[in-house]
């Protein structure tokens, strides 16, 4: 699986979305992203990733787009 | 599979903060982090039933689910420093009452952790089972603030 297969699984899975969803979605944008799914889709991305996000790269992860900038800090290319 | 630890009344006590009359649990087999079992005895004069319905005893099924709430949230009050951490119910989806709970009667209250406790959430899944027969089943989503990261 593709590093952009497994980042899309996690926010299709854990927001019920598809993919045609994810281009510009954001935090809150659809109903299953609120603080609680955020930190649902944080854990499936540090599992997917073997990886462990610091608080601000968290906080900061406000978007589909904006995430991939992130993961780049924790040498993730999506 | 974990090592199962027993819980009594007073030792509930020390993990959540629910109190008689709304404490359902008096106790519980827990493996940390995995799952939690409870039975619970009912009788006809417990307070809910002269109420739910006159004449008519049956468990209400909030109740049912605060069973599955307060025997699944130990799961995560069990792990190593979590015990005095507040923990709220999230969400509760898939829920399911199946037959009505007519006392006198034992029922079991399984739940098992099908999302690992991880960044302050654990989803859960809970069935309340009586004379074999499943009564009531519902998946729901604990959390604990105090280990989440709060969104701008």
């Amino acid at each position: 699986m593709t590093n952009l297969e497994k980042y899309n699984n996690a926010f299709c899975e854990t927001l019920q979305v598809s993919e045609s969803e994810l281009n510009g979605l954001q935090y809150q944008g659809v109903e299953l992203w609120d603080s609680v799914g955020h930190m649902t889709l944080m854990a499936a991305l540090e599992d997917a990733f073997d990886i462990m996000m610091e608080t601000d790269d968290i906080v900061d992860f406000s978007s589909y787009e904006k995430g991939k900038e992130i993961l780049k800090k924790y040498d993730v290319e999506i | 599979m974990g090592e199962t630890i027993h819980l009594d009344l007073e030792e509930i006590c020390d993990h959540i903060l629910n109190r008689p009359p709304l404490l359902m649990i008096e106790s519980v087999d827990v493996i940390p982090g995995e799952m939690a079992k409870a039975t619970i005895h009912l009788k006809p004069d417990d307070w809910f039933f002269p109420c739910h319905f006159p004449g008519n005893p049956m468990m209400p099924g909030v109740l049912q689910l605060e069973s599955m709430f307060q025997t699944g949230i130990l799961t995560v009050k069990t792990l190593p420093g979590m015990k005095r951490k507040l923990s709220n119910i999230s969400k509760v989806r898939e829920v399911s009452f199946m037959q009505n709970i007519v006392p006198p009667c034992d029922i079991v209250v399984n739940t098992k952790v099908v999302r690992p406790y991880r960044r302050g959430i654990t989803e859960i899944d809970g069935i309340i089972e009586s004379n074999g027969c499943i009564c009531s089943k519902a998946t729901y989503v604990l959390a604990i603030p105090e280990d989440m990261v709060l969104m701008k």
